[in-house]
């Protein structure tokens, strides 16, 4: 979910709104009351279905929950209380130290800057994974539960996992690590292996719709629609897309589009100029999921011919123009060598101006 | 709040409280110094999770009331103050702390109170009090060989516990990295018996140790499975524990060196220094060459050259020859205060016995290299 810089109020660890994930909460409770809690829980699914919203929510469910032990009482034990769900008291007194990073017994691994070039690094290094070994090497802080969330355990880079196998494999009583990850298949067997799956499904449209209800009211009907398919599921990306103005991209690229086989090479390069902008960059990878989507949408339909639900009016029709021109093989074709260009552009540091430009002119290739 | 206070009792506080304050922090409220101004005190908490330090100063307080205000800008600012000036401290409205000391004024944003992190100490059972000189002794004996090394995360700290001895019961500190270690020991403390065995964390022994130097008096220390506290004039450092089992150090003390070596400590160590010049940055092995009443060190680098140095020596077993790291014999002979070290050898690849012929209650083992 830390994928492009969010502003704090976004970021999950102060999202209260979890839509849609029920049943991974009841398994997750389930486990909790049993007494047998699994020490690690990999949470997965797609990019911001809600796992990091899963799993700060985890974690300020344990770290409120007072000692249970009060020792034998008068009338016999008492009846062991069960958790009935994760929601804590918005007033519980810890929540504010919880979510400003202040309760010692939270560490959180994530992407951090790198202090020679003072910008975010492309990986989880071992340095942040060693913050959580000596957390768990020394007693804890506060007493009561540990918990420490690994976001994204996909970004660790291989020195970093394995670090974290250690730990992965007997961290002390009352800790828990909270895995979080968009492609699982990825992670080394080894921890997935020492992990319980809490997988996340994305939400049906009118879950993503209630998310983004509730964050922005002012959102059109027409917008929110367009918004809720765009994210395909995953109501964090339908707030990233509707905070960076996703939709009015969105009509800027599907506009470009309809004029295929002929672009407006001209028009193509302003906007490929603003995008390629410095200060841009978070717009510039909207663009690109943005594009690499029409297209993967595009081929969707024709090789299944099967409608899709629109975003925009007419789409449909649109998409159906432009990909008879060519076989499925051929856009298929383009379509990876697409997304192997922009790879590169980011591997190499190519001008990013030009790579937008070159998306376009590569589709009106594959027409002649 | 507003509160005056004079600018060196300030400077000096916060120059204890800041260093527990990490440089680089990812967590803004960690980076954050909590000040509570109540009565005629001021108290000043930071903390890195780990570690807590409150340290009480006088001030004039006006208001009270209290707020957080990042550490390290705050020392700087105070660091830069001249010399016995008044420092006029003020939380306004718009939760600005204003720093007024004649004619500079500083405004630093303040975070709220209520994310401030609080040690949970829990019950301490266990007290007791020693002497600053006693304190020192033991951390300063110990810490050099503490352990870096991660993975094996129960040496990373000083082990004290009461150990049963020929002496009855005596409260010793521990500390080894695998290759060497260290054991100092002294009289328990009233109140210590049946205290548990405690790893306090490197970090804790550092700071711990530079607050001794300022103090004077006994240090009131209280302890449970889980935390520790040292209470000094004014200053408490409440610290989380290494949770783990220190491993039974006992067995590697070996009992049957027969062989005894005896010389003075500080021509040995010159000697050792000057020698290990020659050796290279990764092994830096020193050969020792052991005859009756003579010991020739010797460095021999194929890529810089050699070097050997006779000394005199008390000695009268079989010669012998044996390596040691250079780094790890000069470590501990500069902890030896006595004029006379005493090496017990047995042979080249056994762990090796030093003594302090002044102190009997400290004692260093040492393992061979190779050489």
């Amino acid at each position: 979910m830390a994928d492009t810089e969010e502003s704090l109020e976004l970021n999950p660890r102060h999202s209260e709104l979890l839509l849609g994930h029920e049943a991974a909460e009841r398994m997750f409770l389930e486990a909790f009351n049993s007494d047998r809690l699994h020490h690690a829980w990999l949470i997965s699914g797609p990019k911001g279905v809600g796992k990091a919203t899963l799993a700060w929510k985890i974690a300020k469910f344990l770290l409120t929950q007072a000692d249970k032990d009060d020792g034998p009482g008068l009338f016999g034990d008492d009846l062991p209380s069960e958790a009935t769900s994760l929601n804590i008291s918005p007033d519980h007194p810890d929540l504010h130290r919880i979510v400003s990073g202040g309760h010692g017994g939270l560490v959180v691994a994530e992407r951090t800057e790198n202090e020679k070039t003072g910008k975010l690094r492309n990986d989880i290094v071992i340095d942040d994974i060693r913050k959580l070994i000596s957390f768990y090497s020394q007693t804890s802080a506060e007493g009561g539960w540990r918990v420490a969330i690994v976001d994204a355990a996909d970004e660790m880079n291989v020195n970093a996992a394995n670090a974290l196998l250690k730990i992965l494999e007997e961290p002390p009583e009352k800790s828990i690590i909270l895995l979080l990850s968009h492609a699982p298949g990825k992670l080394l067997p080894t921890i997935k292996s020492r992990c319980r799956a809490l997988s996340l499904s994305t939400l049906p449209e009118d879950g993503v719709k209630a998310v983004l209800a509730g964050k922005f009211p002012e959102l059109s009907i027409d917008d929110l629609t367009a918004l809720t398919r765009l994210s395909e599921g995953a109501p964090g990306r339908a707030i990233e897309l509707a905070n960076n103005d996703g939709v009015g991209l969105y009509r800027k690229v599907s506009t470009h589009l309809s004029r295929f086989p002929r672009f407006n090479i001209p028009e193509i390069h302003i906007l490929a100029g603003e995008l390629a902008a410095v200060k841009a960059d978070a717009k510039y990878r909207l663009f690109v999921k943005i594009y690499l989507g029409w297209i993967e949408r595009m081929i969707r339909q024709s090789a299944s011919n099967m409608p899709l639900p629109e975003i925009l009016d007419g789409e449909n029709e649109q998409m159906r123009r432009i990909s008879v021109s060519a076989g499925v093989d051929r856009w298929l074709d383009l379509w990876e060598k697409m997304g192997q260009m922009v790879a590169r552009a980011d591997a190499v540091n190519l001008d990013r101006k030009q790579v937008i430009v070159n998306l376009f002119t590569s589709l009106s290739a594959v027409a002649r | 709040m507003k509160v005056t206070i004079e600018r060196n009792s300030l400077l000096k506080t916060l120059g204890h409280v800041q260093s527990v304050v990490e440089r680089r922090n990812t967590i803004p409220i960690l980076s954050n110094v909590m000040i509570e101004a109540s009565g005629d005190t001021v108290a000043m908490t930071a903390t890195d999770l780990d570690i807590a330090i409150i340290e009480n100063t006088n001030a004039m307080v006006i208001t009270a009331g209290s707020t957080t205000v990042p550490a390290h800008t705050l020392f700087d600012i105070v660091r830069k103050l001249p010399d016995g000036s008044e420092v006029e401290l003020t939380l306004e409205e718009n939760d600005r702390l204003v720093v007024k000391a004649g004619r500079s004024r500083f405004t630093l944003a303040c975070l709220d109170k209520e994310d401030f992190p609080i040690m949970n100490e829990g019950d301490m059972p266990h007290r007791f009090e020693i002497a600053s000189e006693e304190l020192k002794r033991l951390i300063d004996k110990a810490r050099f060989a503490i352990s870096t090394e991660e993975t094996r995360y129960y040496l990373n700290g000083i082990y004290l516990h009461v150990a049963t001895t020929e002496d009855g019961p005596r409260l010793r500190a521990v500390a080894t990295d695998g290759h060497r270690l260290a054991q100092v020991e002294q009289d328990v403390p009233e109140g210590s018996s049946g205290m548990p065995g405690i790893i306090i964390p490197r970090k804790t022994v550092a700071e711990v140790r530079k607050l001794i130097d300022e103090t004077e008096g006994a240090i009131s220390v209280a302890l449970s499975d889980t935390k520790i506290r040292f209470a000094f004039e004014g200053v408490t450092i409440t610290s989380k524990l290494i949770d783990g089992t220190f491993p039974d150090y006992s067995r590697v003390i070996p009992e049957g060196n027969d062989k005894q070596l005896e010389m003075d400590c500080r021509i040995f160590a010159e000697a050792t220094d000057r020698v290990s010049t020659i050796s290279s940055d990764k092994t830096r092995s020193v050969k020792l060459s052991i005859a009756p009443d003579n010991l020739t060190l010797s460095v021999n680098s194929p890529d810089s050259g050699t070097a050997t140095e006779e000394l005199a020596a008390a000695y009268s077993a079989d010669p012998l020859e044996i390596g040691f790291n250079s780094r790890y014999l000069l470590d501990i002979l500069a902890q030896i205060e006595g004029e006379t070290v005493q090496v017990y050898l047995n042979d080249p690849s056994a762990p090796t016995v030093l003594k302090d012929i002044m102190d009997d209650a400290v004692l260093y083992v040492l393992m061979p290299m190779r050489v």
